[in-house]
């Protein structure tokens, strides 16, 4: 009996370590950058720097970014892309001009004609910042959001992920089943939904045709 | 009294005319076995400055010192055999070792199979299972070219540099002889790739 369970013992030791690699290789193997060229240099305190030109793709855990030019500081582990950038992630897809990508923060910039769509809303604005362990995404500059029922222009959109919910701060506007709306700040609940406005807000019905 | 018999004047004619001739026969053939050895020697004596030049042409344990154009960066390229050939424009060198030194502080080494040294084209290439060492890196190709117009290195086939944190692989590459900077470039069979832990 003692000899089964030791058998047994040992088998399962023997699986933890098989299962252990493997999924120790798998994640070395996600974490790649390919490109037409690669330009390796150290820079002055001794870290790895990359650029990358050319049809340049990186996988990195779930996440795949791919643009024209990335520039990658390895020690600092940040990721730079310029230029028809496009990052895919989970079920949503993120595109604009410019990235800045964080891997040790999970955090992520992102510049010049940006574009969020996702399953729950669709975003666009001019600079975006994203938190990706908080689930946090601040829009600004000409920030716009197509949320369930409602569309809205504002100043600056936040939208929190896990609560399903969004803030729009500053010169409020949209529309919600046709009718328009303007606020100073609006709260977009219950995956657009719901909205909840606070300051001066007008609300206008338009009469159905 | 003897001679008033004239077979016997003939046969002594004759008798001295096969001495001549036998004796002509001699000197003529002693004449030219003297000039065959001669050619003979002259022969080996050129043969024998052949080959002090061949030896010449080969040499073992080699050092060669070779410059960049500004005279910052020096190779000392070492060999085991070195072959000259094609009138001293082509130099090929086994097994070569080679250390890099910018202004006398070593920046590399490297080792390869083969070398070769093309005076006209004003090249260095090397090939086989090429190892360079740069600090922390590992550079493995199996050809690079010093091309000495221009002081760049290039290299091309299993292109693969290793740090202690990435890993690089391409099909070619090429860069500056300090090998400060380094881009790597891939093909139609594959894009250059980096992975890192």
């Amino acid at each position: 009996m003692k000899i089964k369970i030791r058998s047994n013992y040992k088998t399962a030791l023997i699986l933890s370590l098989i299962f252990i690699i493997s999924f120790s290789l798998t994640t070395f193997a996600q974490q790649n950058l390919t490109a037409d060229k690669l330009t390796f240099e150290k820079n002055e305190e001794g870290s790895n720097i990359i650029e990358a030109t050319g049809n340049v793709k990186m996988l990195y855990n779930e996440i795949e970014i791919t643009g024209d030019f990335a520039r990658f500081e390895q020690a600092n582990q940040v990721i730079n892309f310029e230029n028809n950038v496009k990052m895919v992630m989970e079920n949503r897809t993120l595109s604009g001009d410019q990235l800045t990508f964080r891997m040790e923060d999970n955090y992520l910039e992102i510049q010049g004609n940006v574009r969020l769509e996702s399953e729950e809303f669709t975003a666009e604005s001019n600079k975006m910042t994203y938190d990706r362990d908080e689930g946090i995404m601040n829009l600004s500059e000409e920030a716009y959001i197509d949320y369930g029922t409602i569309s809205a222009n504002a100043n600056q959109i936040r939208v929190i992920e896990k609560a399903n919910r969004a803030v729009l701060r500053g010169n409020v506007s949209g529309q919600q089943n046709g009718n328009n709306f303007q606020a100073d700040r609006i709260e977009i609940l219950d995956k657009g939904n719901k909205i909840e406005m606070t300051g001066s807000a007008q609300l206008i019905f338009n009469p159905e045709e | 009294m003897y001679f008033k018999d004239k077979k016997r004047i003939i046969f002594a004619v004759i008798l001295m005319v096969v001495i001549a001739i036998g004796v002509g026969f001699s000197i003529y053939h002693e004449s030219n076995r003297m000039s065959e050895n001669q050619n003979q020697n002259q022969n080996q004596n050129e043969n024998q400055q052949e080959n002090n030049n061949q030896e010449s042409d080969y040499l073992k344990q080699i050092d060669l010192v070779l410059f960049n154009n500004d005279k910052s960066i020096k190779w000392n390229l070492d060999s085991e055999k070195l072959i000259r050939e094609d009138d001293g424009n082509l130099y090929n060198m086994d097994k070569p070792q080679f250390k890099a030194f910018e202004n006398d502080q070593q920046i590399y080494t490297g080792q390869g199979t083969k070398a070769m040294y093309n005076n006209n084209l004003e090249e260095i290439s090397l090939e086989g299972d090429i190892n360079i060492n740069k600090e922390d890196l590992l550079l493995e190709t199996e050809t690079i070219i010093w091309n000495q117009k221009d002081d760049t290195v290039s290299g091309k086939k299993g292109v693969k540099l290793t740090s202690p944190e990435l890993v690089i692989t391409a099909q070619e590459f090429s860069g500056p002889l300090s090998l400060n900077k380094i881009t790597f470039y891939g093909t139609q069979a594959g894009q250059a790739k980096v992975e890192w832990r």
